[in-house]
């Protein structure tokens, strides 16, 4: 798959040239690499925001690669789930109605929408915050709401994007607890994270470098959120 | 997305920024405002005086001096030549049992008691005036030929002086001074009201004789031609004409129905109206540019918000349709505001000016709501066109 951007008349910059990758239903994967590698890029077209110069890409079967920007628009309603690094919340609406927010673009029966609503805020422990706007909220139980907009249509693969890079590594954590969990469950997710610590908590890791695949390593020891919050000094050792 | 839920949205984000929506409201609100309230007001005073004109009776004519409305070269300052001589032979070789009633105007104060009373008009007439132009004695008698002939002083004088000089008690039998000379009143006339500015009924009918002779003139102000069937009217006017061509120039005098001086006025009323709806209207353009403006800045502003919507599976069209609700609702809004501030308006002007009768013109509001919402959508498009094709990458990371 290749990406090439092109500014001004003769300037071309590719930022993928030639990346080829499969992720199983069920996988848990991490992208590294350092800024300028073309994660953000993959990312985006994985996410059906941005499409291929050349190549295809195919989810569930689907190729995204040379749909129409409606359709786009569609996959990417019903098929992905994104978890921002900057958790992209409407800021004048509540918790509830930013989760309910990707049935507004669906097709989804009116009389479910706030039931399904409370039922994702509930796995994600906020069903107590519905009514809670997002300055009311914390970093991480913002990016918790997140979470549960991007559940909320029952995607087929959830992207984040350097979910914990703006929150406390307590959160963030809490923010892995949450994502290894729903893994177990089934979901296949992609996290681009340039943090080692982070990147080994999923099953694989694809290291990016100048657009292309440089290296896809096996997570030996993998890490368990729930054990690394453990090690975690507590709170009240910090605030002494 | 249906309708109902991009409303929703649209009312939710005017909503989160109340003092702007409300001061881009305001332009089309004063728009609209403008068109209604002039339009309005400009079909009233046309309905008011086409009553009045028409009040005078349409079968009427009149015989002015000097040619009016004759275009360049008429000369409006040319001698009066119109005698009563003229109507004396228009009485004697007329047909179509029409009614020939001479006129004369002049000014002069008027005094009973100690009331006095400046500027009223005097007029002189002869004894079938009141027949000629339908209008009726309400109180005691018009003049008889006798009294004409004769050079009586005696007077019939108009509702609106009898309010001035005499109160409530009744004028019948008293003496007012008309120019320094004192007349007997002989009856009061019924009310007709406002003819342009002119009211009618602050008048002192005189006979025609005693008028001329105390004001020393010896011609006509005007005559009116009273044809008792409307059929008649084109052919008694033809008549007219020609007897008096008999001893007066082409010149010298004209002839003029109701009809012709209504629908004179019509002409220029229409232009008028148009004229003050397209000035208004100016202002409601002014109004939707302040919406594209408005719109403009409001997309940069949400540009983030355009690129959440987009990465959940907003289409460019629901986005466009957000947009674009918006900017309709805004001017919808205004639209019905401004009407409602245009009934307060009549309401309240015609609470403390009762002669004041303006109604709301139906054909302005349709207008002025088409052309508001015309207006929130022809320049609320380009805006929410503009946010329908953002690019959700670019969007989402715009700061």
């Amino acid at each position: 798959m290749f990406k090439i951007y092109f500014l001004g008349k003769d300037v071309q910059v590719p930022a993928l040239r030639g990346v080829s990758l499969t992720v199983k239903r069920g996988a848990f994967t991490a992208i590294m690499g350092p800024s300028g590698s073309g994660k953000s890029t993959l990312m985006n077209i994985i996410g059906c925001l941005d499409q291929p110069t050349k190549g295809t890409i195919t989810i569930e079967g689907i190729e995204t690669s040379r749909m129409s920007r409606s359709e786009l628009a569609y996959v990417r309603n019903k098929k992905i789930g994104f978890i921002f690094q900057s958790f992209n919340l409407l800021a004048r609406a509540n918790a509830l109605s930013n989760v309910m927010l990707p049935f507004v673009y669906g097709d989804y029966p009116k009389a479910k929408r706030r039931e399904r609503g409370m039922d994702v805020l509930e796995s994600v422990g906020l069903a107590d915050r519905w009514s809670h706007k997002p300055n009311e909220l914390s970093g991480g139980q913002k990016q918790r709401v997140a979470i549960a907009r991007a559940l909320a249509n029952n995607p087929a693969i959830i992207l984040a994007d350097e979910p914990t890079g703006n929150i406390d590594s307590r959160s963030g954590l809490e923010i892995m607890i949450l994502l290894q969990a729903l893994n177990r469950e089934g979901m296949t997710i992609l996290c681009v994270t340039h943090d080692r610590f982070i990147a080994e908590h999923a099953e694989m890791i694809i290291n990016l470098l100048d657009g292309k695949i440089s290296r896809i390593e096996e997570v030996k020891e993998r890490k368990d959120a729930r054990e690394e919050l453990k090690k975690l000094p507590k709170e009240e050792e910090i605030t002494q | 997305m249906n309708l109902w839920e991009s409303t929703e949205v649209s009312l939710d984000a005017l909503r989160s920024n109340k003092l702007r929506s409300f001061l881009t409201m305001l332009g089309v609100v004063i728009g609209v405002i403008a068109v209604v309230l002039l339009v309005s007001i400009a079909l009233g005073v046309r309905s008011q005086i086409t009553g009045t004109i028409e009040g005078l009776g349409s079968n009427l004519y009149m015989v002015f001096p000097g040619s009016i409305g004759r275009g360049v070269g008429s000369n409006r300052l040319s001698a009066n030549k119109l005698k009563i001589e003229h109507a004396y032979e228009l009485m004697q070789k007329s047909g179509y049992n029409v009614a020939i009633s001479p006129v004369v105007n002049k000014v002069s104060t008027i005094r009973y008691g100690k009331t006095s009373k400046g500027a009223t008009l005097i007029t002189g007439v002869m004894a079938n005036f009141s027949l000629a132009r339908n209008w009726r004695v309400q109180e005691g008698s018009f003049m008889k030929k006798e009294d004409i002939e004769a050079y009586r002083k005696v007077c019939v004088i108009g509702q609106s002086v009898k309010h001035s000089l005499f109160k409530n008690s009744n004028p019948v039998g008293r003496e007012i001074f008309v120019a320094g000379k004192s007349f007997k009143v002989m009856g009061v006339m019924e009310s007709k009201g406002q003819l342009f500015d002119l009211d009618l009924d602050d008048q002192v009918f005189i006979p025609l004789t005693t008028a001329q002779r105390i004001f020393g003139i010896n011609n006509l102000s005007y005559i009116f031609i009273h044809t008792p069937r409307v059929e008649d009217m084109p052919l008694a006017m033809e008549q007219t004409k020609k007897i008096l061509l008999h001893s007066l120039s082409d010149d010298d005098f004209t002839v003029k129905s109701q009809g012709e001086t209504l629908s004179a006025f019509l002409q220029i009323s229409s232009l008028l109206t148009i004229m003050l709806g397209a000035i208004a209207a100016i202002s409601l353009v002014v109004g939707g540019i302040g919406i594209m403006n408005i719109m403009t800045v409001s997309v940069t502003e949400r540009t983030k918000e355009i690129g959440i919507r987009k990465a959940l599976g907003a289409r460019d069209g629901e986005i466009l349709t957000q947009f674009l609700t918006e900017a309709v609702i805004i001017s919808l809004m205004g639209g019905i505001v401004g009407i409602l501030i245009c009934y307060l308006a009549v309401f309240l002007l015609s609470a403390f000016y009762p002669t004041f009768t303006v109604t709301i013109s139906l054909l302005a509001i349709t207008v002025a709501i088409l052309f508001s919402t015309f207006m929130g959508t022809f320049f609320g498009v380009y805006p929410a066109y503009k946010a329908g094709r953002l690019d959700p990458i670019e969007a989402l990371r715009y700061e």
